[in-house]
């Protein structure tokens, strides 16, 4: 097989004097293979796909010993035209590496960097185009285009260069579920179609499962873990705080000694033939949320909204009530109108028809400095939200603006910052947080005027798994200790059902269901169009017949317990 | 009059023209509007298939013989390009933005230039100046001296010239998408980087209007009040003022950090798609100058002919007078 990539011995230091970004990490990739790259924000993972790509040292000033070796070359001494011939990069934000208004322009621009002949950079540009299947866009403005297909024409623009490798780097962060999906199946048909080499680093482990060979966890700087998929997956991520999936997971309750894990609901079957009958009919015990019984909080009567100068609705009539104490999840398909229903509550737009009220006023009623003790609105990307000069004025903007004297203000904001442990930043530029720190700022510049309702808009979005983890493990405990109403916007099944107790779907600008999680992923079964994956428990506790079927891990667990013993330990088969 | 009755008026006059044109665009025009601006779509009529390079000297052309020549020939041309919009896609979303904004132009330029033009230029042009309003003498400090008839009038019709300059420029943004824009200048040997600076600066400026209005939304939902302070209380009126003035300034600042950012990125994007691999570029998009571009550039070079002969006949610059020709 032939190395695609080399790695041997390879340490980077941004400083001279500091602390080492990674630290001897050695690996081989062949040809053709399909690499996820795991590790927590900060673990030194964008660093190492830098180093490999030639950014580092080309772009990026940073000191490199060992050896990286890309079909021979070594990008310290490869010139950047030559190597991104060899690997293609792709990266978080698709805005940022689109230059052009037109689809086929943008992907023509390295070719033509290139000074090919005119003829070559067409053909290159209409494979690159049918690759990422955008043909029927060629000529379409790229402003127009939505975050998924923004990504597809940014791996087309790579591809374009006709690189043997392909480099991502989180390439679905901002993207939602069904871009991330549009991203994914390309990158399916690269490695499989055309043997591809391909490295991603990623935080949605779960989802990728299909699609890779081998998983390379950098921990500390340095790799922990580097096996193929299904043997990685036998492994604690948990503890290295990376996103474990729950098939995995729970085939471990089963076979803690296995040596490779299931990465779907059939292989998980087909690996333990004998549990489908054993838990046929089994009653699980599960604790339902008891019904809200606080006063109405936010209601919507009727409300209608059409963006001025619009000519359709992107809310259509909807009707809902939401109690104190809920910690309600809003979910459904991109464009349906979930971020709309979260800025007629925050008072940023007024409903066209109907009414919207807040702990019984009408929003038309409510001044702009009320609405802050009322409401806490954090936006999908914290960077948007931050712009005062230091952590601790922007924690306590909304306080000085009521009039408190700085020395007060002072006090409570300090206060907060302890909460999320930021207080030590208290006088930097937030723009100098990383981008879990900015989150939690985010949410602590709003909590800090004690809002009754908070709204957050995808509030892991971008976040690995165990930072993730920690806001709504925070926010959830301000809705059982402090009786906090929260309405947030998802698009991760897994923690909407682990963390909410009340899913309202919207679709096409209408409430299509609205319930507690189990009822609404039983629904949503039988409507695809609402894009809604339950997670995996689900799936699986569906498939066996479980009654009623699992949401969360824990109300399968004893089961799966039980099964353990009554199955012994069995030798497992590798799928073939 | 009483005279700080007659100092307000004057100060309201000259401030209010400015502010009034830029509130009437944004109340007309909107954000969209504005957006619009620079998001090119294509289309087939013949503009969009003319060489950007001919668009670009139609507007050179239309703006110099607009300043040397009669003002009722600036408005000839004015409604020249705007009857040519009408090949563009959706003229109608075209005309809604160029029209408040020529619309605009004129009461911007005229109002002011109806304040700033020194009588003895008004008397020479117009055999007269009479003034409806003239403002105390210190504001000739500022070179403002009041409104009359006739600096109205000698307004119009600078304003007629600028509306004729700016029509014909929105013909290039309307027409050529920016990389057709830049291949036509670099063609013209025009250096490739300072193409590509001028593209991602034309695709950066929705991208940070956008990122505006997310921050002061981020403001308004902190508890900031952007609209008019309902106070008549001088102090009060002056403290929200400022307050808004410092959280401009704030967004802005943060704006700044925001799109430096992504300036890093897009410079590593560039570099790692071969940007500079080569001094210059190809180009897979045929921009050559056919036939109808040597026949529009002949006919742009006889206006200009035109233009010339006809200030020297004695349809030159000068404000129409209705006493006497020259």
């Amino acid at each position: 097989m032939t190395k695609a990539i080399e790695v041997s011995g390879v340490s980077v230091r941004y400083n001279v004097n500091g602390e080492p970004a990674l630290k001897d990490v050695s690996f081989d990739i062949d040809e053709g293979e399909f690499v996820l790259l795991v590790g927590r924000t900060g673990s030194g993972k964008s660093t190492l796909l830098n180093t490999i790509n030639g950014v580092i040292p080309h772009i990026i000033n940073a000191q490199s010993e060992g050896s990286v070796r890309v079909y021979g070359k070594d990008p310290k001494t490869t010139p950047l035209k030559d190597l991104s011939q060899i690997i293609g990069t792709v990266y978080q934000t698709p805005e940022d590496q689109i230059f052009s208004l037109i689809v086929e322009d943008d992907v023509a621009f390295g070719p033509e960097n290139l000074a090919l002949p005119s003829d070559e950079i067409r053909k290159r540009v209409d494979d690159a185009i049918g690759l990422v299947n955008l043909q029927g866009k060629k000529r379409f403005p790229t402003f127009l285009l939505s975050g998924g297909q923004k990504q597809r024409l940014v791996i087309a623009d790579a591809l374009a260069m006709r690189p043997k490798i392909m480099i991502l780097d989180e390439p679905t962060s901002m993207l939602d579920s069904l871009g991330t999906s549009e991203v994914f199946s390309t990158l399916k048909k690269l490695r499989d179609e055309y043997g591809m080499t391909i490295i991603m680093a990623e935080h949605k482990v779960e989802r990728v499962l299909g699609l890779v060979d081998r998983l390379i966890l950098i921990h500390d700087r340095t790799v922990a873990i580097d096996k193929p998929i299904r043997q990685a997956l036998m492994e604690d991520l948990n503890s290295y705080g990376i996103e474990e999936p729950q098939i995995s997971f729970l085939y471990k309750k089963i076979d803690p000694g296995a040596s490779m894990a299931p990465i779907t609901v059939d292989e998980f079957l087909e690996k333990e033939a004998g549990f489908a009958s054993f838990a046929s009919g089994r009653h699980l015990q599960v604790e339902d949320a008891l019904p809200p019984s606080g006063d109405p909080v936010v209601e919507f009567k009727d409300v209608s909204f059409m963006y001025e100068k619009s000519k359709n609705y992107v809310l259509e009539k909807m009707n809902f009530v939401i109690k104190k104490g809920e910690y309600v999840s809003v979910v459904g398909p991109n464009g349906s109108g979930k971020t709309t229903a979260l800025r007629l509550i925050a008072g940023l737009q007024k409903p066209t028809l109907g009414d919207v009220r807040l702990m019984g006023i009408s929003v038309s009623k409510i001044k702009r400095l009320d609405y802050s003790s009322l409401v806490g609105y954090v936006f999908q990307d914290p960077d948007q939200m931050l712009f005062n000069s230091t952590v601790l004025a922007e924690v306590e903007f909304t306080l000085r603006l009521r009039g408190m004297g700085k020395k007060e203000a002072d006090k409570i904001a300090e206060g907060v910052l302890d909460l999320f442990s930021l207080r030590s930043y208290r006088d930097e530029n937030p723009h100098r947080l990383s981008v879990g720190q900015r989150r939690l700022l985010s949410l602590a510049a709003v909590l800090v005027n004690k809002p009754k309702i908070l709204l957050l808009d995808e509030p892991t979005r971008g976040l690995d798994w165990r930072t993730g983890e920690e806001v709504l493990d925070f926010v959830g405990q301000l809705v059982r200790e402090q009786g906090e109403t929260v309405i947030t916007v998802s698009h991760n099944m897994k923690q909407a059902s682990d963390h909410s107790s009340r899913m309202i779907v919207f679709y096409n600008g209408s409430v299509v269901a609205d319930g507690d999680p189990r009822s609404v992923f039983s629904l949503s079964l039988e409507h695809p169009e609402w894009s809604l994956v339950p997670p995996q428990v689900f799936q699986l506790s569906a498939r066996v017949k479980t009654e009623p079927a699992a949401i969360k891990v824990d109300e399968i667990e004893p089961l799966l317990q039980e099964y353990r013993s009554y199955s012994g330990h069995r030798t497992p088969r590798c799928p073939s | 009059m009483n005279i700080a009755l007659l100092w307000a008026l004057s100060i309201f006059l000259i401030v209010a023209g400015p502010f009034l044109t830029i509130y009437l665009i944004w109340k007309i025009i909107g954000f969209r509007g504005y957006m619009s601006l620079f998001q090119f779509v294509e289309g087939k009529s013949f503009l969009y298939r003319l060489d950007p390079r001919v668009k670009i000297l139609l507007a050179i052309i239309i703006t110099t013989v607009s300043a040397f020549t009669i003002w009722w020939i600036s408005g000839i041309f004015l409604i020249a390009m705007l009857s040519l919009y009408f090949f563009t896609v959706e003229p109608m979303s075209k005309y809604r933005i160029v029209v408040p904004l020529t619309i605009a132009t004129f009461l911007g330029t005229a109002w002011n230039e109806a304040f700033f033009t020194t009588p003895s230029l008004l008397v020479e042009l117009f055999g007269a100046d009479n003034f409806l309003l003239l403002f105390p003498s210190q504001f000739q400090l500022i070179g403002a001296y009041g409104l009359s008839f006739q600096g109205f009038f000698y307004g119009l019709q600078i304003a007629f010239r600028a509306a004729a300059a700016i029509t014909s420029g929105f013909l290039l943004v309307f027409t050529s998408s920016p990389a057709d824009i830049l291949r036509s200048l670099e063609k013209s040997k025009v250096p490739i980087e300072l193409g590509f600076a001028l593209i991602v600066a034309v695709i950066a400026i929705p991208k940070i209007l956008e990122s505006s209005m997310t921050i002061l939304d981020a403001m308004r939902v902190r508890g900031f009040d952007f609209g008019p302070a309902k106070s008549r209380n001088p102090k009060v009126l002056l403290s929200k003022f400022y307050q808004q003035l410092k959280a401009v300034l704030m967004a802005t600042a943060s704006i700044i950090i925001w799109t430096l950012k992504g300036a890093e990125n897009i410079a590593i994007s560039a570099d790692l798609r071969g940007f500079r691999a080569s001094k210059y570029r190809t180009y897979y998009r045929e921009i050559k100058f056919g036939r109808q571009d040597w026949f529009a550039t002949l006919l742009l070079i006889l206006l200009f002919l035109i233009g010339v002969y006809l200030s020297g006949a004695g349809y030159g610059p000068l404000a129409y007078n209705p006493r006497h020709r020259r």
